[in-house]
């Protein structure tokens, strides 16, 4: 696996989606009323893979990442997870399925404690919570420190912690990172973003929105860039690091 | 001073109600984010199928019991028949969707069963009167404060404790997110529409062991009074409803005995400038968060 993201992780890349895509969107248009969010939007992920996806504030990233976990329902295309549709509107069907969205923003249950926050992880799974919360609380120790605090007290980087954390109670097969980095001190991010790598390696399959291009095309394997509600430009990240960034965002460049 | 106590013993015993009923209200809205106004419905159901119940020659007991199930069934049936259909539709045709309800329900009970009041007489054992230190305490009084608060405490147990409480207190706070973790949406409003049901169930056979007779128009007070009792408390927050429910009640019972006597035939109306003067110096309510909006 090593060797052959060396030569090359776009090859890697078709060799894995070749098997079967985890994440496969295909022609996925979003509209909010008048306003089209999302326009013919294709994209796959496959098994192990961190892709990110990069573009300027509302080119529809969020859009995307909500579509994909269920929250909306596209006029258009679908978004096929391990080979079976997601049902927009229906998020507990794709959170079901192994998915999970840390959104922007964190949306962690502020008045609820931090163990509430990471019992309500584990909803979609039976029972075997008292394992899950001790491996939570080994990963990251502050939020055991904190376990009966309520979760609203806690810093930004640390409900960052808690809401992967959370994610990570369901067993997920694959993860959407919605602007992780948001709101965080350098020092934090290089650790939230550690831990994405960390995760990847041990099997977890990642999805990585950012506004920091830089951040995402070093973490990432592949990377595609939205500009207003498209596609603008796809390929293997160490590729698209050469590119200048306003180049990018105004979809020059271009490898589709 | 004990004119005082007494006044306070009644309204601690009619709030107790109010806050049954403000708390069945708030479970709904806290999930759905609509206001049901089909709720005082549940009232007059609870009523009706006491009424039938004791005609039928069971016990006012067991027929008590069967009132609140019947409420708990009723306002699942409304969840499944007229909100769900209508998800998605926004709050406007909700709160509306929940006014039709409540009139068609009116409309039923007054052409099905009769537009008169019917009498659902409650056991000797109720209005027996005990006096201590120059109180007097009618049973109803005590078991109604009883039934109320084990009921409230049993309803804050399964919030804290369950399962399905925690998913209920998630969903409360934000239901996309909620659902991003896997719990089903569906099963979570249902659920509001059940504990509100039997909610409403208990404050209704309170009611009317109160009241004694059952009209098409009975849920109207009620209604009235969670509704006001809610917005007192803070939308949204349950131990808001609870505490506004007993605001209210201790209101209203010190207003109709301490305002001068040719007034008091308004003293709802005075309740309510007080609530509104309350709101106006805290809009968000007792216990509510600064404005958020819910669609």
């Amino acid at each position: 696996m090593g060797e052959q993201l060396v030569t090359s992780s776009f090859s890697t890349a078709s060799t894995v989606v070749a098997d079967q895509p985890v994440i496969a969107v295909t022609s996925l248009t979003v509209r909010y009323g008048a306003v089209t969010a999302l326009r013919e939007v294709s994209l796959e992920v496959g098994r192990g893979e961190i892709v990110g996806v990069l573009g300027p504030n509302g080119a529809g990233k969020s859009t995307l990442m909500r579509t994909i976990a269920g929250v909306h329902k596209p006029v258009t295309g679908q978004v096929l997870l391990e080979g079976r549709p997601v049902v927009g509107g229906a998020p507990e069907k794709a959170a079901r399925a192994g998915l999970r969205l840390v959104p922007e923003g964190r949306r962690i249950f502020g008045p609820l404690t931090v163990e509430e926050n990471l019992r309500i992880g584990s909803m979609s799974r039976g029972s075997t919570l008292k394992d899950d919360l001790e491996a939570a609380y080994d990963r990251f120790p502050i939020l055991g420190e904190r376990r009966s605090q309520s979760a609203g007290t806690l810093s930004g980087g640390e409900q960052q912690q808690l809401a992967i954390a959370r994610a990570l109670m369901a067993h997920p097969t694959v993860i959407l990172y919605d602007e992780p980095s948001l709101g965080l001190a350098p020092r934090i991010v290089d650790q939230i973003f550690e831990l994405i790598a960390h995760l990847r390696d041990e099997g977890v399959t990642s999805v990585l929105v950012e506004q920091n291009a830089r951040l995402a095309l070093d973490l990432s394997d592949r990377a595609y860039v939205l500009g207003s509600g498209s596609i603008t430009a796809s390929g293997k990240s160490s590729d698209l690091a050469k590119i200048d960034l306003a180049q990018l965002y105004l979809g020059k460049g271009a490898q589709r | 001073m004990t004119q005082f106590l007494q006044q306070l013993i009644n309204g601690l015993s009619l709030g107790s109600i109010f806050a049954v009923l403000a708390l069945g209200l708030a479970m709904v809205y806290g999930t759905l984010g609509i206001l049901n106004f089909a709720y005082g419905e549940l009232i007059a159901i609870t009523g009706y199928t006491m009424y039938f119940a004791t005609q039928a020659g069971l016990s006012f007991w067991l027929s008590a019991l069967i009132g609140a199930v019947a409420a708990a069934v009723a306002s699942i049936l409304m969840q499944l028949l007229v909100f769900r259909p209508l998800q998605g539709t926004g709050f406007v045709t909700l709160l509306f969707a929940s006014f039709a309800l409540s009139q068609v329900l009116q409309g039923i009970f007054r052409q099905a069963i009769s537009p008169r009041a019917k009498g659902i007489p409650a056991p000797e054992v109720l209005s027996n009167v005990f006096e201590f230190g120059g109180l007097r305490i009618s049973v109803l009084n005590v078991v109604t404060f009883v039934v109320a608060m084990v009921s409230l405490g049993l309803f804050a147990l399964f919030m804290r404790t369950s399962r399905s409480g925690l998913q209920m207190r998630a969903a409360a706070l934000d239901l996309t997110t909620t659902r991003l973790q896997g719990v089903s949406a569906g099963r979570v409003i249902l659920l509001a529409f059940a504990l509100s049901g039997i909610l409403a169930g208990i404050a209704g056979v309170l009611w009317i062991s109160r009241t004694g007779t059952v009209t098409p128009t009975t849920g109207a007070t009620p209604i009235l009074v969670a509704f006001v009792a809610v917005v007192l408390g803070g939308l949204g927050s349950t131990v808001g409803a609870v505490v506004g429910g007993f605001v209210f009640g201790i209101l209203e019972v010190f207003l109709e005995a301490y305002l001068p006597s040719g007034v008091v035939p308004f003293q709802f109306a005075f309740a309510l400038i007080a609530v509104a003067v309350v709101l106006f110096a805290r809009p968000e309510g007792l216990f509510g968060k600064a404005v958020e909006v819910k669609v």
